[in-house]
C-alpha cells in the first residue's frame, strides 16, 4: 500500500492478463510486473529507510520493476542515465550535493543485498521530512541543458498516481521515449501502469525509421516525443498515415515547438490529434488542452493545473508540485511555480506560446528575438533538416548569431550557402541574419531529444 | 611575415568573393582596390553584416596563414586608420595585426 489511497501493486493485479512491456527482445504481462515487483517490495518494506537507492537506467522490465518497487515500499531513489552512473566524479559530486548515504545498484544487481551492505545512515533533511510525513519520495535531476548543474528535485510518487487516477484512461499503447531517469519517463511508466496499459521500448539510439517501424509494429496509438525529434521524423518521411495506421494521438513538449512543424505535422496525419504539453522536472507533465488550428500553443486544462503569466514568464500550479529543491534554495517558493519561461498568451484564445528562457533571448544591435523565431523561419527551407541558433558575445553588435545547420544530404554546402544568401535577403529581418554558419552531421539535440543552446 | 600582396590574394580576395557569395546584401563588383568596405557612402558592407566579414577575415588568417587573430571594436572602430575603409587601410590592418600576434 503506498500513500493514503493508492496501492499500485492493487492497481497492478486488475490487468495481470493483460501485456505491460514489449522490449526488442521479449514480452512482460502485467502477471510478470506483479510477481517481480510483489517479491522485491515485501524485501524493501523490511528495510529500514535510511538511503536513497541510485539507479541504473534502462528502459526495460528490470529498471522498471524496480522504480515500482521502491514507489511501493516508499524508499527514495533516483534513476541516473549509464555515463553518469559509472562516472566516479559525479558519484562524489551526487554525494556532496544531495547530504544522504547513497546505494548504486546497477540493473543486475539486488538492491536489498546491498542495502545490507551498507552500514551508512544519512538522510537529507527534507526526504527525511517526506519519509516521515507518510509520502512516496523520489528524486529527478534538471537536464542541465540550460548550462547549469544539475539540481536534485524532490517528488512524492503518490500525487503522480492520484493524477493518472483522474486523469483516466485515453490510449492503449504507447512508447516509452523518455528515458527512465527523466520526469517524462516515469510518469510514461506511472500512466500505463495505473491504467494497465501497454509499453513499448527499445535499446540503442532512436532513429526517426527504427521508431516509426515500432510504432506501427505494436499498434502504438499515443506516441509522446519532443519537436526536435518530430522534426526529424518528418523529414525523414517517417510520419505517413501508412506507415502510422494505428496512431490517434502525439503528444510534444519539453522544449519550445515550431509552427512550421506542426503545420506540417498535420498535413502528414490529418486524422492524429496533437497535443502541445508542457512539463519540467519540478512541477511534472501538466494536462493542456491544444487548438489542433494552432497547435504550437496551448491552454492549460484548469481541471487539473493551471497556468498565468506575470512579467512575461509562465508561472504554472501543478497537481505534481515538487517538494522541493535538495542542492538549491528556491527563494520564490509558493503555491505558484515560477517557470522561468518566457512566454505570451493571446487573450481572446487564452492560448500560452512559450518563446523560450530569458538566458536565450539573442540581442543584435538592441534587436531582441528568441532562438525559435529564427529557427521557424528558416525550417522553411527544404534543404534543412534540423537547426539551432544560439548566441556568441561580440564587441561589435553585443550579441552575434550562430546557427548550427544539419542538412539534407542531397545538399552541398556551397549550394546551401547560395540559397541561404537569397533566403536571408528575401524571407528574414536584417538583424536576424546569422553571422556564423556552422555545418553538422550530428542531431543537434542532446540524448533527450531537446536542444541545447549552451555556448 | 606575409607580404602585403600575399594578404591581399590570400585573405582579402578569398574573403571578399565568399562574402559575395554568402553573405546576405553583400555584393560588389569590378576592382577590389575601389571597393569601399565598411564607413563611407557606397560601402558594402554596414555595421550587421561587418560582423560575417570579420568571422570570415579570421577565418581565412587561420586556415591559410595559421594565424589567429581576434578583431576588437578599438580596431574596427579606430577613425584613425579606418581599416575596413579600403583595401589598402584593411591590409595595413591585417599586417598589423598579424605582427601582434605572432
Amino acid at each position: 500500500m503506498i500513500g493514503k489511497g493508492t496501492s499500485l501493486l492493487g492497481v497492478i493485479a486488475q490487468h495481470m492478463s493483460d501485456i505491460f512491456l514489449i522490449t526488442d527482445s521479449a514480452e512482460f504481462s502485467y502477471a510478470d510486473l506483479f510477481a517481480r515487483v510483489n517479491s522485491l517490495a515485501i524485501r524493501l518494506k523490511n528495510k529500514p529507510v535510511k538511503n536513497i537507492i541510485v539507479l541504473e537506467s534502462e528502459n526495460n522490465f528490470d529498471c522498471y520493476v524496480k522504480v515500482l518497487a521502491l514507489i511501493e515500499s516508499r524508499h527514495p531513489f533516483l534513476v541516473l542515465p549509464l555515463y553518469l552512473f559509472n562516472n566516479l566524479k559525479y558519484r562524489e559530486f551526487l554525494n556532496s550535493e544531495l547530504k544522504s548515504s547513497l546505494i548504486f545498484c546497477s540493473l543486475n544487481s539486488d538492491i536489498t543485498r546491498i542495502a545490507d551492505e551498507n552500514q551508512q545512515n544519512r538522510l537529507h533533511n527534507l526526504i527525511q521530512i517526506a519519509v516521515n510525513s507518510d509520502k512516496t519520495p523520489f528524486l529527478v535531476r534538471t537536464s542541465g541543458s540550460s548550462g547549469n548543474p544539475h539540481k536534485f528535485i524532490l517528488h512524492d510518487a503518490e500525487l503522480f498516481l492520484k493524477k493518472y487516477q483522474k486523469v483516466g484512461p485515453h490510449f492503449q499503447s504507447t512508447f516509452a521515449f523518455s528515458p527512465a531517469e527523466s520526469i517524462a519517463g516515469i510518469e510514461t511508466l506511472l500512466e500505463c501502469v495505473m491504467h494497465g496499459k501497454k509499453l513499448i521500448a527499445a535499446q540503442g539510439t532512436y532513429s526517426p525509421d527504427k521508431i516509426s517501424k515500432l510504432l506501427g509494429l505494436h499498434h502504438v496509438d499515443y506516441f509522446q516525443t519532443t519537436p526536435s525529434f518530430l522534426n526529424l521524423m518528418l523529414f525523414a518521411g517517417e510520419l505517413k498515415s501508412d506507415k502510422l495506421p494505428y496512431l490517434k494521438k502525439i503528444a510534444y513538449g519539453s522544449e519550445p515547438s515550431y509552427s512550421s512543424t506542426t503545420n506540417a505535422l498535420k498535413k502528414a496525419l490529418p486524422f492524429v490529434d496533437l497535443i502541445h504539453t508542457y512539463g519540467m522536472s519540478e512541477i511534472g507533465i501538466l494536462k493542456t488542452i491544444t487548438d489542433q488550428a494552432r497547435a504550437d500553443s496551448f491552454k492549460f486544462d484548469n481541471f487539473y493545473n493551471e497556468g498565468r503569466i506575470i512579467d512575461g514568464y509562465l508561472e504554472v500550479k501543478s497537481a505534481t508540485p515538487m517538494l522541493g529543491y535538495l542542492n538549491y534554495i528556491n527563494e520564490e517558493a509558493s503555491d505558484w511555480f515560477r517557470t522561468g519561461d518566457l512566454s505570451e498568451i493571446d487573450s481572446n484564445t487564452q492560448l500560452v506560446k512559450v518563446l523560450g528562457r530569458e538566458g536565450d533571448l539573442i540581442n543584435v544591435a538592441g534587436q531582441k528575438f528568441f532562438p525559435i523565431e529564427l529557427e521557424t523561419l528558416v525550417l522553411e527551407m527544404a534543404e534543412i533538416i534540423d537547426v539551432l541558433v544560439a548566441k556568441e558575445k561580440h564587441s561589435l553588435v553585443g550579441e552575434a548569431i550562430v546557427m548550427k545547420l544539419n542538412l539534407d544530404k542531397n545538399t552541398t554546402i556551397e549550394q546551401f550557402q547560395k540559397k541561404f544568401k537569397v533566403f536571408c535577403e528575401n524571407k528574414l529581418p536584417r538583424f536576424m541574419h546569422p553571422h556564423r554558419l556552422i555545418f553538422v552531421d550530428q542531431p543537434l539535440s542532446n540524448d533527450r531529444f531537446k536542444k541545447v543552446r549552451v555556448e | 611575415m606575409a607580404s602585403h600582396i600575399e594578404i591581399i590574394d590570400l585573405v582579402i580576395r578569398p574573403s571578399l568573393q565568399k562574402a559575395c557569395s554568402t553573405i546576405p546584401n553583400v555584393n560588389a563588383k569590378g576592382d577590389i582596390s575601389a571597393i569601399i568596405f565598411y564607413g563611407q557612402e557606397g560601402a558594402i558592407l554596414d555595421s550587421l553584416n561587418l560582423v560575417n566579414f570579420i568571422f570570415l577575415l579570421e577565418s581565412q588568417l587561420s586556415e591559410v596563414l595559421k594565424v589567429n587573430v581576434k578583431f576588437e571594436t578599438e580596431d574596427i572602430l579606430n577613425t584613425e586608420l579606418k581599416p575596413f575603409l579600403n583595401v589598402a587601410n584593411l591590409t595595413l590592418f591585417l599586417e598589423k595585426k598579424m605582427k601582434e600576434a605572432k
